[in-house]
């Protein structure tokens, strides 16, 4: 593959996984987590993100009222956990339902293409 | 180097690039995740980190500038949704503002003071630093309208931000003014605009036409006076050629290309056939001082006399065989398609 293909791919990669990473977060935030376990639990699901990725993305989150956090001592060190708020919630099954709407969508068209190119075999 | 030295450094670096009202909170937030990182990859190895091993987990977090960057709101002057039609704005009126400052100047030149008058006091710098800040001036402008659209669109109304807009209403489609327009509209009108620049620069330094090493004095010619009228013509003649090249930027004037060409060709071969008119082209020369003798003027004259009856012939030959073909299309109803 050509370095100019290879970094088209990259840019491609990085948009389709960007959508992801936010329902990810938002799903793995249903239950409470400070910045470092929620990237592990996330890393441990198969989904690595950067931690200038997603720290940010917390706090931006947070600002649009997807999320809550608080400071609290934990093992001997303050920490601030981010949980889902009541918005976030109702958004996160939102985007769960157009979530499962695109993949059965892309599976359909796929499936398609699939039957297509076997007839044309 | 001690871990807690290490990670300081790095904190106080990212804080300095953090937004000041959220910087406690965000560098806490920050050392107690990378602390946290720190201790679990401890207790992965069973021993305390190795210098190495601290720095490479700093490093994974990222530069601090990048790191600081990311918590910063995004800021775009102009965004993508207003930018397609910032950008259709400069291309479209930025050729209209050279033209006009190019047509301006032309007029001011040829019409204004005596001082400003032809061959005294055409200052090539000062066309070229109006020029750029005609143009600098107008994309400063254009920016700061389409910035300022940008910073109140969530205060516009929803029509203005979304347009309705009518596909029935758009511009009929018009292959034939499509695939009949110049190649390079652009390109076109741009070098028209240069060229006259350059018509107008050069009587006030000859070194444009003769280049650097030849000194106006040292062919010092006694030009006879049509070589004036047909600077004048040349002038006039270019002026039309700009005027018709900007007008073909626009679509619906593409129809009429070849008629417009039509018309620059043959106020073409008009101004060679003016020079025409005459076999006296270099008059009293002297060359470096000496005179010329009235045979090598012979000459001369002859050769310039021949020379441009050669380019009126191939002149009239390019535009028999251009409207030859345009005919040919016209009566087959066929447009060649571009390649």
């Amino acid at each position: 593959m050509s370095e100019a293909i290879q970094a088209v791919f990259e840019n491609l990669r990085l948009e389709l996984r960007r959508g992801c990473l936010i329902l990810a977060v938002l799903a793995q935030l249903r239950e409470e987590h400070y910045g470092y376990t929620l990237r592990k639990t996330l890393a441990d699901h198969g989904i690595d993100i950067e931690e200038s990725t997603l720290y940010p993305l917390l706090r931006r989150l947070e600002t649009q009222g997807l999320l809550l956090s608080e400071w609290r001592e934990h093992e001997k060190r303050n920490k601030r956990f981010y949980r889902l708020s009541p918005a976030g919630a109702a958004t996160l099954e939102q985007l769960l339902v157009e979530w499962e709407s695109i993949n059965s969508s892309i599976h359909q068209v796929l499936s398609g293409n699939a039957v297509n190119i076997a007839k044309e075999a | 180097m001690a871990a807690n030295d290490l990670l300081d450094r790095y904190l106080y670096a990212v804080r300095r690039y953090l937004p000041a009202y959220h910087q406690d909170d965000l560098v806490a937030e920050l050392s107690a995740n990378l602390r946290s990182q720190m201790e679990d990859k401890q207790e992965q190895l069973g021993r305390p980190l190795t210098e190495d091993e601290q720095v490479e987990v700093v490093r994974r977090h990222g530069h601090p500038i990048l790191v600081a960057a990311r918590y910063q709101p995004q800021h775009s002057l102009i965004g993508p949704e207003i930018f397609p039609f910032y950008w259709f704005t400069i291309k479209r009126v930025l050729p209209w503002v050279v033209g006009i400052w190019i047509l301006a100047t032309a007029v001011a030149t040829i019409f204004g003071s005596p001082e400003m008058q032809l061959g005294r006091h055409i200052d090539v710098g000062h066309l070229i630093t109006g020029l750029f800040g005609a143009v600098f001036q107008f994309l400063a402008w254009i920016t700061i309208g389409f910035a300022l659209l940008e910073y109140f669109k969530g205060h516009l109304s929803h029509e203005f931000t979304h347009p309705c807009w009518d596909p029935r209403k758009l511009p009929k489609a018009d292959p034939i003014a499509e695939q009949n327009g110049p190649h390079h509209p652009y390109a076109d009108a741009i070098a028209s605009a240069v060229f006259l620049a350059w018509l107008l620069a050069f009587p006030r330094f000859p070194v444009l036409m003769f280049g650097p090493y030849v000194s106006w004095h040292l062919l010092n010619m006694d030009l006879p006076a049509i070589w004036r009228q047909f600077y004048w013509l040349i002038i006039a003649f270019n002026c039309i050629q700009l005027a018709a090249r900007i007008a073909l930027l626009s679509r619906p004037v593409r129809r009429y290309y070849h008629a417009i060409e039509t018309v620059i060709h043959l106020l073409g071969i008009g101004v060679i056939a003016f020079l025409l008119r005459t076999h006296d082209y270099i008059g009293q020369a002297t060359f470096g001082g000496s005179p010329m003798s009235p045979q090598t003027v012979a000459t001369v004259n002859t050769s310039i006399h021949n020379g441009l009856l050669l380019v009126l012939i191939i002149a009239i030959a390019k535009f028999l065989w251009d409207t030859a073909q345009w005919l040919r299309f016209r009566t087959t109803s066929q447009v060649p398609a571009r390649t």
